[in-house]
């Protein structure tokens, strides 16, 4: 009580909540911190690769240079400059979405990256959909009754996922139901030769529903099925884990005893004691599955004749050109740090418990 | 299981039945026929795994070869074979390399604390950061691709792994009497990693070197499959799949199936090999 009046007229609930505002905010700063370094640090990986490679110079000068034409060249693309003046520029270079240019079509990565991003990010959206569909609940469940059949189909079908790589499941996906059954075109890409919807969002499936155009829909649901199906198997065994270890940590603490002493029925328990509990860590790694797949998804997209980011890469790396195989890395990467950090600020926001 | 292997080398009889009963598990069973295999493949194959058979390319499997034949002929029951000496060669000399940095660092790491273990954990972050693959290809756009430079990237890839699991599991030793003591002996802080504290984390290097093996076995697959990896007509298993997915969809499935189910079940019998002596640590601590 004296304490109470010691601290004056304001009301001491007040003061704990600034003190969790300035934690948070100081939180935030350090994170941001944390994310800014990383980012340098994978910046400086690739300008390193750059240099080792020597792409910049070798893309630009023909076999039949003299030695005075490489000269002026090198001073025109300032790679007599030392060495941290060229990182700068390189950055800055970033910074406008500068990443270099194919050797190949000439055209400016960025702009190819650009056209191509959308079919990667439909396809991971489409596998970490089906993985959640099927993942959480199941782990769920497995969580309720450990040994039960849940638990038992979702631990076979994780250790399956876990040992098959995914471009042989696709290849035998492809196989079953392109060759044998029939049910799914052959992988040629996003829709094979048909007419792409027109551009909204870049998402086949989305654009083709806003057109109204249902056969199309139906169409690209029927492309991406094998290939999400066969990513989902690859990237589902983590979901399923963590959701079994998050529900089962959840039903074995004291508040969910307490509520079930009251007399609380189970289902308002499970939704509303259980489910936001459990939440934070199956938010976490669906978020991290979606960033990791981004740049993940390469093998699945290879053997599907995906047009995305990741066939990009491989294709620009058969033809030694390095630029878009950089820009490719450097994206995915800073797609992933972005999530994490963002993930990360999220689990304190969710979690009151993560404030203090 | 390790342990009574090495006791049976030591002519310790007693353990012979522990060593019967080990048998009697599945995934140690697997494993160990894998590991043969791996040793003896060579001398199993029937044919020569380079030696293309122009007339007769894309033969579905037969009593003359078991697992058909692909697009040049090769037999691909002696390809499986001799591939596998290679894939466990190149996963196992990575992740020895790997996993020995790694461990060392994330014990550094928990010793020193303060910058150090600031700035491992962000190497940890930036490495991590990278999906694997592509991580390799950037490392192939600056040094070339090749089996040396992919136990290289297999190397690299693993180091964070070792370095963020034997750091957390060796943090709480900073503070222990036995650390205090052997800095008041007079010891410095190298002999004090290696001697003090990378033993306390043997059971996690193990248990973790061995899934590690497995992830590293998908990886060379992975990037065979790419062509960046062994370079045929070597025999590889990810190279294998590469060269039957073309005849996939035309319905030719023996070239591309039998390497995958190699790779499924050496991953399979690894990972059960781990999983097992998860339980058994547990069930000895108990």
């Amino acid at each position: 009580m004296k304490l109470q009046n010691y601290s004056g007229s304001e009301d001491p609930q007040q003061i704990n909540k600034y003190a969790i505002f300035s934690r948070l905010m100081r939180y935030f700063i350090k994170r941001l911190g944390i994310l800014f370094i990383v980012l340098i640090a994978v910046s400086m990986l690739t300008f390193s690769v750059t240099r080792i490679a020597g792409t910049p110079l070798y893309a630009a000068i023909g076999v039949y240079s003299t030695k005075e034409m490489i000269e002026e060249r090198k001073e025109q693309m300032g790679l007599n400059k030392p060495l941290w003046e060229q990182y700068t520029n390189y950055l800055i270079g970033l910074a406008n979405g500068n990443l270099g240019s194919s050797r190949r079509t000439f055209a400016p990565v960025k702009d190819e990256i650009g056209d191509r991003l959308p079919a990667t990010a439909e396809l991971v959206i489409f596998a970490v959909g089906l993985s959640t569909l099927w993942a959480v609940p199941l782990g769920a469940i497995a969580a309720f009754k450990p040994h039960g059949w849940a638990d038992r189909l979702g631990s076979i079908l994780s250790q399956f996922g876990v040992s098959v790589p995914s471009f042989w499941l696709g290849l035998i996906f492809i196989y079953i139901f392109y060759y044998i059954l029939g049910v799914f075109p052959a992988p040629f890409g996003r829709l094979g030769g048909a007419d792409p919807p027109s551009f909204v969002t870049g998402l086949y499936s989305i654009d083709a529903l806003i057109n109204g155009n249902l056969t199309l829909f139906l169409e690209t649901l029927k492309y991406i099925a094998m290939p999400a199906i066969t990513l989902s198997f690859t990237s589902s065994p983590p979901i399923f884990s963590v959701t079994r270890s998050a529900v089962s940590n959840v039903l074995g603490s004291q508040f969910v005893e307490a509520a079930r002493s009251y007399g609380i029925p189970s289902r308002v328990i499970i939704f509303r004691h259980i489910a936001p509990n459990a939440a934070p860590p199956i938010i976490n790694i669906v978020a991290m599955t979606f960033g990791y797949l981004i740049g993940g998804a390469v093998l699945v997209e290879v053997v599907f004749s995906w047009p995305g980011i990741g066939t990009y890469a491989v294709q620009a790396m058969d033809f030694s050109d390095y630029d878009p195989v950089l820009g490719v890395v450097l994206l995915s990467a800073t797609i992933y740090v972005v999530i994490y950090f963002l993930v990360d600020i999220l689990q304190v926001l969710l979690d009151p418990r993560l404030r203090e | 299981m390790i342990k009574i292997i090495i006791s049976i080398l030591l002519k310790n009889h007693k353990n012979l039945q522990k060593m019967i009963n080990q048998l009697r598990r599945p995934p140690v069973f697997v494993f160990l026929i894998m590991l043969f295999i791996v040793v003896f493949g060579p001398l199993l194959a029937p044919y020569d795994p380079i030696e293309p058979k122009p007339m007769n390319t894309l033969a579905a499997p037969s009593w003359d070869h078991w697992f058909g034949t692909d697009n040049y002929g090769f037999d691909i029951l002696s390809r499986v074979l001799y591939a596998a000496q290679i894939d466990f060669s190149l996963a196992l000399v990575g992740v020895l390399i790997g996993g020995g940095i790694g461990s060392l660092l994330g014990a550094s790491a928990a010793y020193r604390g303060g910058i150090t273990d600031f700035f491992l954990l962000r190497f940890v972050e930036v490495v991590q950061s990278f999906p694997v693959l592509l991580f390799a290809l950037a490392l192939f756009a600056a040094i070339g691709g090749g089996s040396r430079n992919m136990v290289l990237a297999i190397a690299i890839v693993n180091i964070p792994l070792y370095l963020r699991i034997i750091r957390s599991s060796l943090l709480p030793l900073r503070t222990a009497e036995f650390v205090d003591a052997a800095r008041c002996a007079g010891l410095n802080g190298f002999i004090i990693v290696i001697k003090h504290f990378i033993p306390n984390a043997k059971g996690q290097i193990f248990s973790l070197f061995v899934l590690s093996c497995a992830y590293a076995i998908q990886i060379i697959a992975g990037l065979s499959f790419i062509g960046l990896g062994v370079e045929p007509p070597h025999p590889e298993w990810g190279s294998m799949i590469n060269a039957g997915a073309g005849y996939i969809m035309l319905g030719v499935w023996w070239p591309s199936i039998f390497p995958g189910l190699a790779i499924v079940i050496s991953v399979y019998a690894i990972n059960g090999l781990s999983r097992q002596q998860m339980t058994d640590q547990i069930r000895s601590s108990v």
